[in-house]
């Protein structure tokens, strides 16, 4: 008896949520992205289609859709300095930190975000850099505004942080597919893309998709055992330099 | 062709890396010297970060010395004993100045402190030998034969208490200043990614009168000892040495070191030192600029701890 109220209450619950919003389908190209020895960036494709719940009328998809995808990387604690002049020398002076920091951040939409939703809808949703769950500073408060505004821009300025409008593509009314670059740099670990649908304003749906990116074969290697191991790994490297040492002095030998 | 370096986590044109090693080894064969000092800031400028930069330029010296001090090994021109002597203080030196550069990291002042670095110690040695090779020269064109300085038998460090004596350079001399050389040269190279050699050699010559035949060979064994174990202490603990990163440069080291070394005997002694110390002070004025001119950005970023990696 209990168990079939509790599978009405979730069957309602997810009747209600379903009645209210039209559903995404969604995938991407490559789930894995991988950095080998070669690696010079990559290229990741989001494609979906918007379709009507199940509840709806066959008149429930209409158009007038708008599409922003927002994809974050792994966080850190990031710390933004400032240079000031002391003793007529230019040292680092001031600084503000941001725990749980995303390292990647690009916002991708079909048009830019002030014709999708207004501010307070896309900061709700964390369509923002500066919406309130990715700057959680610490140490001097009173310089948040202004060294969060810098952070920012020093992350665009190496395309990891982004925003591409016109990056989403409407092939039909509701099919539509996106294009993501992940520079060179990025950064390794877990990728999360949340898939936005907007309608006059509104938020309708939404999907998250994961992703990951990790350094594979010999480079992964590597790093890890320079994490793990690095007593070894610091040997290898001297043993490896004076083999190479050794070996240019035989062969070049004067 | 794009080389990912794994620590430094940034992807560079392999050939460049090479070359510059290379450039930086036909330097160092040119002048004999360990070349860390040029190779550390070139490094930097080209985009790497200032830790990975001298934490793998220490694995690229070891290489770099290794087959000079075999060389000075088989002909017999190396004190073992000094060596040991400046070798234990010098990895005393190296575990301090690792701890230093730790400190700075964390605090944000480890560019700073090796822009000021190199600063002071490129641009004090970098002035007194042009100022020596440019007074040479000018007596050269003279006409009159320099004669060369004979540092006299005792100066005051041989007053010193602790008296050891070290055979094969023929010394008998306090083991204070043997000791206070090896750590100041052990700390200064940890943290500024520097064999030290160009610093150590005067050293030995003029405060403890090593002969000229052991000065070498026992200052490479130095340097070759301070950063095989510096190399081992930044992996283990800030975790910045770049093996692929090491390895290239000590590729392009090693082969651009043998053209530079049959270069080096078309040009005189004094010339060569004149062109070293302009190329020292070239590189003293870079960092000096970074410092004293008001940056194009001042704000920058570090990241302090990494998230699931």
């Amino acid at each position: 008896m209990i168990f079939r109220a509790l599978a009405f209450i979730v069957f309602s619950i997810l009747f209600v949520f379903e009645a209210a919003a039209q559903r995404l389908v969604a995938s991407s190209s490559d789930p894995q992205i991988s950095i080998n020895s070669t690696f010079s960036g990559e290229e990741i494709t989001f494609f979906g289609n918007i379709e009507k719940a199940f509840d709806q009328p066959a008149d429930a998809i209409t158009n007038n859709y708008h599409i922003v995808i927002a994809v974050r990387g792994p966080t850190s604690t990031r710390v933004a300095r400032r240079k000031t002049n002391q003793f007529g020398i230019w040292l680092n002076g001031e600084e503000v930190g941001f725990k749980n920091f995303p390292s990647f951040f690009h916002i991708i939409s079909n048009l830019p975000l002030n014709q999708i939703a207004d501010r307070q809808e896309l900061s709700v949703n964390g369509l923002a850099f500066d919406s309130a769950p990715f700057l959680q500073p610490t140490g001097n408060i009173a310089k948040v505004g202004e060294f969060s505004r810098e952070l920012i821009r020093l992350m665009e300025e190496q395309n990891l942080y982004k925003k591409v409008e016109h990056g989403v593509t409407f092939h039909s009314d509701t099919f539509y597919s996106a294009r993501i670059d992940l520079p060179a740099h990025v950064p390794n670990g877990h990728y999360i893309a949340i898939t936005h649908l907007f309608q006059d304003g509104k938020l309708k749906a939404k999907k998250a998709q994961r992703f990951s990116v990790q350094t594979v074969g010999f480079e992964r290697f590597l790093s890890s055992s320079a994490k793990d191991y690095s007593f070894f790994y610091g040997l290898v490297c001297v043993l490896l330099a004076i083999f190479t040492g050794w070996l240019s002095g035989v062969a070049f030998r004067r | 062709m794009q080389l990912y370096l794994p620590i430094a986590e940034i992807s560079l044109n392999i050939f460049m890396l090479i070359g510059l090693g290379g450039a930086v080894g036909f330097l160092s064969g040119l002048f004999g010297v360990g070349g860390g000092f040029l190779l550390t800031p070139m490094l930097i400028f080209s985009g790497i970060p200032a830790p990975v930069a001298v934490a793998s330029v220490t694995g690229q010296v070891v290489a770099a010395s290794t087959s000079g001090a075999l060389s000075y090994w088989r002909r017999g021109g190396i004190d073992l004993k000094l060596a040991s002597f400046l070798i234990v203080s010098g990895i005393s030196g190296a575990f301090v100045g690792v701890w230093t550069f730790g400190i700075l990291r964390a605090a944000g002042q480890l560019d700073l402190v090796i822009s000021l670095g190199y600063l002071i110690f490129l641009g004090s040695i970098g002035s007194l030998m042009l100022f020596e090779a440019v007074r040479s020269i000018i007596k050269h064109k003279a006409g009159k034969s320099v004669p060369h300085k004979l540092p006299g038998q005792h100066n005051w460090v041989h007053g010193l208490p602790l008296r050891v004596r070290f055979k094969r350079s023929n010394l008998y001399v306090s083991v204070l200043p043997v000791v206070l050389i090896g750590a100041s040269i052990g700390f200064l190279g940890s943290l500024l990614g520097i064999g030290g050699g160009f610093i150590l050699v005067p050293a030995l010559i003029y405060i403890l009168r090593v002969p000229g035949s052991v000065v070498i060979g026992t200052s490479l064994l130095q340097v070759l000892a301070i950063m095989a174990a510096t190399t081992i202490l930044h992996a283990v603990n800030s975790q910045t040495v770049d093996i692929m990163l090491a390895f290239s440069l000590m590729v392009g080291s090693v082969i651009g070191a043998q053209f530079g070394a049959s270069a080096g005997q078309h040009l005189r002694g004094e010339q060569l030192r004149a062109l070293l110390a302009i190329i020292v002070l070239a590189v003293a004025i870079r960092f000096a600029l970074s410092l004293l001119l008001t940056p194009a950005d001042p704000f920058s970023m570090t990241v302090l701890s990494g998230g699931a990696a």
